[in-house]
């Protein structure tokens, strides 16, 4: 079976936990009987970018083969970078044509490389041994050596921005910032930079000392990425959108992959939910039997007492690794305690630093070292540390210091725990559970971690118990190489099954099957190799047609007479120089446009110039337009106000001219009331007057008429029974009189009240009425007065509300009253004065109101020149009587008014 | 008078296909009234056309294959099962156009042609617009080139070509099966015909195109239904090698040819062609078949460059 096994690093050029185990793995595969070719990245000196070079690792009965794509460390930072590697991925996979593809990581290749493999239908497996599957930041380590939860993504975001800030610094002043390298130590920053980066990540609101201190592991990241209200960042929200579309192509991606495992359970776990797809444990191995069989070395015999723990830290000297903590906590137990550093890394500022510190302390620099001597680099050591500031997932050296008897002294992350508390229980265990394989300390604790080195140096027992344990451990932690090339193997065998089975050849009639089964066979085998079968067969065919010229003859030849290749390149540089020509051309065409463009550009800058300018006067002629609109509406109010007062005016001086109508027709109704009064009262008068004067000419005529009676007692009894019917016809006119006095009383206003019975009740009746008249007279100048009080209100406030034209016109209305003619009225409703002592001693001789007119002519006949004035007075009388009420109904009026 | 002729058909099963071409083939013998023969041969291997044929077509006689084994093997086979002693061996897509046959029949009076082809019009297109196809070797390779632009539209003498293509030929069964037909190691298709005409030519006997016979090839109808493009083009190379490995003659030849497969094989590899390979490996693959296929040619009396100067038109 031919497996491609693709790692971004490999050794001996690198020296990471990746790299080694690729090599490892591609070893014990190889081994096992896989045909093993690796693919991974390196730059490649004097080639073109991306150029492929394979070279076969045949020591031993090892034999595999690398593919070494030429590519920077940077080259897949960008996505551009990316694709490209991708490609040259799946040329690898065209050339090589492996039945598996194993991705034991895919930085550098991304999410492409396994669609590359997938297109091509060939079988993929995933191994993650950090979080490259959720994150581009593949150990959750921020700039400041924070850590993250995994699935924060505005973390990794403003990490990544943070980051750049940083490499600005640098860039910068570079001997100030030195090269960040992914991370920073807190004393790299001033403490403006330093307090400007904490806010950066994780808001102005937190300690920056508590933040920096790493915290411990898990706990520490989740305080860190669940806090709220982080401060706005500029940029964010396009580098978190970034974020998640890397997330979202990943996880794309890894669905396609048909086997996906992980290097501890506690990342098992947290990818399987994070993507979404199940990811297995399955833990890496090491080559045990080879690091056991290594020699211990004795430490050197010190002088006095015994010779110091010889702890060693093994592995990449990054920051988050933590040697510098791990300095940090050795200052003041050197004397207990001596420290070996091997490793090396390309962050050269912080293996600087970190060596300087060393050796300050008297530690022991040991450098960068190959795989194949670590054997013999563990033998000299006591004990093995790894302070990681970062959840590491399943180091390598752990497993190798077991595999030498060597106690650890490990950070306590999730991940680290399941390293050192050997157990297949997923629950978190004590520290110090009884087969623990070493001392677990809060991760960036330098107390704890000195402490438990000091502990681990002066127990001898403890190092025993942890050194046995260690030996004699089994299960993922002491799992060998050859085992897990044997579970690879496995999956390879199933996986390759599967996709045979899923593969559906193109039925063909039976007679082309043989032909098809030839090409498919040919199909599957890597270039190499078929070109290697095709030289073997020309070899072949030349003898067979009796050539007796060798392969190399006939190759020089062949070179020599041309090759499609060869024309194809110049055909392809012609295209080149076309193109180039091209660009030039278009370049020139650019410049033009360009300039034409700034023309256009400036153009249109004057008129938006000029735009803006109308648009001013266009907002300004808006502004006024409001407030002419404004005001409009405003004198529209004022005016409809005006109006309705000027409506309600002319309504007030209308109802004023109807009611002075009316004043003026119940005056002139009132004054003919009072004419008819004084009308009656001298018809009255003067028929007191004719009856006095008929009593003394009847007095006279009596004397004359008792001589006439006696001597005419008849003519007297017939003149007597006619006076009596006179002087009853007196009664009951006198009578008809006392009702007409009081219906004219009652129609004055005055109380109820019967007729006068006699003349001088009359009188006093009159007098009453003239007095009531009297009254109402005055009532009516003060009615007066106040018309003309209102009347000057009102052209007051037409003058004030009207002015002009109006108020004169108005004040014309007014002035048109007539005042005068009311005063007139009046003064005709004045009650004429009557001399009541006069009046007392007059004989009024009661006239019956229906002989009236019958015995006007009869007194005038009597009466002789007094008959007809007499006649006429009776007639007006009795004309009189049917206007009364009217005249009375009038005066009523009056009085009310 | 003309002959009989057994009109033989290896079909893959397409009915539609099949009887188009018998029903024109039926009006060209009827119009013949010598009682031709037309032999189908059913090479899909599920005896099916049998009865499909049955009903409709009682004159035609259905020759059933146990097997599916080919063009070649089919052709064979429909010899062996003919009655006359000329034979016209025709694919079902073709189409015969009225008076093809005795046109072909005449051509072969002639005791030195092998093999007689009519023009045959690609897709049925008029009589200007026929292929006729000629072999040379451009660069040390065999190629095939279209040559009907330079012919005359009007000729009527037969005219020499280097093969007569399977499509339609007219020959002589008795010759044919003494052959051995199309030569097997060029099983399962492509370039037969060219081989067939190559080894006439060599041992001297002559191919020619008969201008008055007339068919139309309706190319598509044949195996492009039943064989992936990729596999027919891989035969085709293939076969386009071991046609040239048979038939090289002189050491000239086999140098000058040798030189151009190093060259392409060095281009394909560095270049990474990988269908090139494939190709030339398939190729290598039958050299033991080569060898005994040139064993065979031993009786030629030219050599390849020679013969395709005579099959020049």
């Amino acid at each position: 079976m031919r497996v491609a096994l693709v790692a971004h690093e490999l050794a001996p050029h690198r020296r990471g936990g990746i790299a080694s185990h690729t090599a490892a793995l591609a070893r014990a595969l190889a081994r096992a009987g896989v045909e093993v070719e690796v693919f991974t990245l390196r730059p490649l000196a004097g080639l073109t970018p991306l150029a492929q070079r394979r070279e076969e690792r045949a020591a031993g009965d090892e034999p595999f083969a690398v593919t070494y794509l030429d590519a920077s460390p940077t080259d897949h930072q960008t996505e551009e970078g990316e694709r490209r590697i991708a490609e040259a991925f799946g040329a690898f996979l065209d050339r090589e044509r492996p039945e598996i593809v194993h991705f034991e990581h895919l930085l550098g290749l991304g999410p492409a490389g396994v669609m590359e493999a997938r297109q091509r239908g060939i079988p993929t497996v995933f191994v993650a041994h950090d979080w490259w599957a959720v994150h581009d930041n593949l150990h959750l380590v921020q700039p400041d050596l924070t850590t993250f939860e995994p699935g924060d993504h505005e973390a990794e975001a403003r990490g990544r921005l943070a980051l750049r800030w940083l490499e600005g610094l640098a860039a910068a002043d570079r001997s100030h910032v030195a090269d960040p390298h992914g991370a920073l130590l807190r004393e790299q920053l001033s403490g403006a930079n330093h307090a400007r980066l904490h806010a950066f990540l994780h808001g102005p609101g937190t300690s920056a000392g508590t933040a920096a201190s790493t915290g411990s592991g898990a706990g520490a990241s989740a305080r860190l990425g669940a806090r709220p209200g982080r401060p706005e960042v500029p940029h964010i929200e396009a580098e978190l959108e970034r974020t998640r579309a890397r997330l979202a192509a990943k996880r794309a991606a890894l669905s396609q992959v048909d086997a996906r495992f992980a290097s501890s359970r506690a990342l098992s776990r947290r990818l399987s939910a994070l993507v979404g797809r199940a990811f297995s444990f399955r833990a890496p191995g090491v080559d045990r039997e080879r690091i056991a069989v290594a020699p211990r070395i004795a430490p050197v015999a010190v002088a006095e007492g015994p010779s110091p723990l010889r702890v060693g830290f093994v592995g990449s000297i990054v920051k988050e690794r933590g040697l510098h903590v791990l300095l940090d906590a050795l200052a003041g137990i050197e004397g207990k305690v001596e420290l070996h550093v091997h490793g090396d890394s390309t962050d050269r500022s912080y293996v600087a630093r970190c060596r300087r510190r060393a050796e300050a302390l008297g530690a022991v620099w040991h450098g960068g070292y190959n795989p194949d001597d670590l054997p013999q680099r563990l033998a000299a050591l006591d004990a093995v540390c790894l302070p990681s500031l970062w959840s590491d997932n399943a180091p390598l050296v752990l497993r190798e210091a077991y595999a030498a008897g060597l106690p650890v002294v490990v950070s306590d992350t999730e991940a680290l725990r399941e390293s050192v508390l050997p157990t297949t229980s997923e629950e978190r265990r004590e520290v110090d559970a009884a087969d623990a394989l070493g001392l677990l300390v809060p991760a960036g604790d330098v107390g704890a971690l000195r402490a438990a080195l000091v502990r681990l140096a002066e127990d001898e027992a403890l190092r025993a118990t942890l050194a046995e344990r260690a030996l004699k451990l089994e299960g993922p932690l002491a799992k060998r190489l050859a085992q897990e090339a044997g579970e690879w193997i496995a999956t390879y065998a199933q996986l390759h099954g599967a996709a045979l089975k899923r593969r559906v050849p193109q039925p063909v009639p039976a007679h082309l099957a043989g032909l098809a089964r030839d090409v498919a066979r040919l199909e599957a085998q890597p270039t190499r190799l078929l070109f290697q079968e095709v030289t073997q067969g020309l070899v072949r065919l030349g003898a067979a047609v009796g050539l007796d010229v060798t392969a190399t003859e006939l190759m020089t030849l062949a070179v020599g007479r041309g090759s499609r290749t060869r024309d194809e390149r110049a055909a392809d540089a012609r295209a080149l120089d076309w193109l180039r020509a091209s660009v030039r051309e278009l370049g020139d065409a650019r410049s033009a446009l360009e300039s034409r463009s700034k023309w256009r550009a400036q153009q249109l800058e004057d008129l938006g110039d000029r735009v803006a300018w109308f648009e001013q006067r266009v907002r300004e002629r808006e502004f006024e337009l409001v407030n002419l609109r404004a005001e409009r509406d405003d004198h529209g109010s004022a005016r409809e106000h005006l109006e309705e007062e000027r409506r309600q005016l002319r309504d007030a001086i209308e109802a004023r001219e109807r009611e002075h109508h009316t004043l003026m027709e119940q005056l002139d109704e009132a004054r003919g009331a009072l004419r008819s009064l004084a009308e009656e009262r001298d018809w009255l008068r003067d028929t007191l007057d004719r009856g006095s004067e008929e009593l003394r000419w009847l007095r006279e005529h009596i004397a004359g008429d008792i001589e006439d009676a006696l001597t005419d007692r008849e003519a007297i009894e017939i003149r007597f029974e006619r006076l009596c019917s006179e002087h009853e016809s007196l009664e009951n006119h006198e009578l008809w009189l006392r009702r007409e006095v009081a219906a004219m009383l009652e129609t004055l206003g005055g109380p109820a009240q019967q007729a006068p019975e006699d003349p001088s009740d009359l009188e006093r009746a009159l007098t009453h009425g003239r007095e009531r008249l009297g009254r109402l007279v005055a009532e009516l100048r003060w009615r007066r007065g106040e018309m003309d009080a209102a009347r000057t209100a009102a052209s007051s406030l037409i003058t004030r509300l009207a002015g002009g034209n109006l108020a004169s016109r108005a004040r014309s209305w007014v002035s048109a009253a007539p005042s005068d003619a009311l005063g007139r009225a009046s003064e005709a409703f004045e009650p004429p004065l009557v001399d009541v002592a006069a009046t007392e001693d007059r004989v009024v001789t009661p006239m019956p109101r229906g002989a009236g007119a019958n015995a006007a002519p009869k007194a005038a006949s009597k009466a002789g020149s007094k008959t007809a004035e007499q006649a006429g007075r009776a007639n007006a009388g009795v004309e009189r009587e049917a206007s009364l009420g009217t005249q009375a109904s009038a005066a009523e009026s009056v009085e009310e008014q | 008078m003309t002959r009989p002729v057994s009109i033989v058909i290896p079909s893959l099963g397409d009915v539609a296909q099949l009887e188009r071409a018998l029903a024109a083939l039926r009006a060209e013998v009827q119009a013949r009234g010598v009682e031709d023969q037309i032999l189908v041969v059913d090479d899909t291997g599920k005896d099916v056309l049998r009865r499909a044929l049955d009903v409709g077509w009682p004159d035609v006689r259905v020759h059933p294959r146990k097997l599916n084994g080919g063009f070649g093997a089919a052709a064979f086979d429909g010899a062996q099962a003919a009655d006359y002693r000329l034979m016209f061996l025709m694919h079902p897509d073709v189409i015969v156009r009225p008076g093809a046959l005795t046109a072909l029949v005449d051509a072969l009076a002639d005791d030195g042609v092998f093999a007689a082809s009519p023009r045959v019009l690609e897709g049925g297109g008029d009589d200007r617009a026929a292929a006729r196809r000629g072999v040379a070797l451009e660069d040390g390779r065999l190629a095939l080139h279209d040559v009907s632009g330079a012919l005359p539209v009007d000729e009527e003498e037969c005219v020499p070509i280097a093969f007569a293509p399977a499509c339609a030929m007219l020959v002589r069964r008795e010759e044919f099966i003494a052959m051995g037909g199309f030569d097997r190691f060029l099983a399962p298709l492509h370039f037969e015909d060219v081989d067939l005409g190559l080894t006439a030519w060599r041992r001297g006997r002559r191919v020619v195109e008969v201008p008055l016979a007339v068919v139309e090839h309706h190319s598509g109808g044949t195996l492009n239904d039943h064989v992936p493009p990729a596999l027919s083009r891989a035969a085709m190379e293939r076969n386009r090698l071991l046609v040239q490995w048979k038939h090289l003659s002189t050491k000239r030849e086999a140098h000058d040819h040798l030189v151009s497969l190093w060259r392409d094989a060095l281009d394909a590899g560095i270049t990474g062609r990988r269908e090139d390979l494939v190709h030339l490996a398939l190729a290598l693959r039958e050299l033991d078949a080569v060898g005994a296929a040139r064993s065979a040619m031993a009786d030629a009396r030219i050599g390849l460059e020679a013969a395709l100067a005579l099959g020049q038109p």
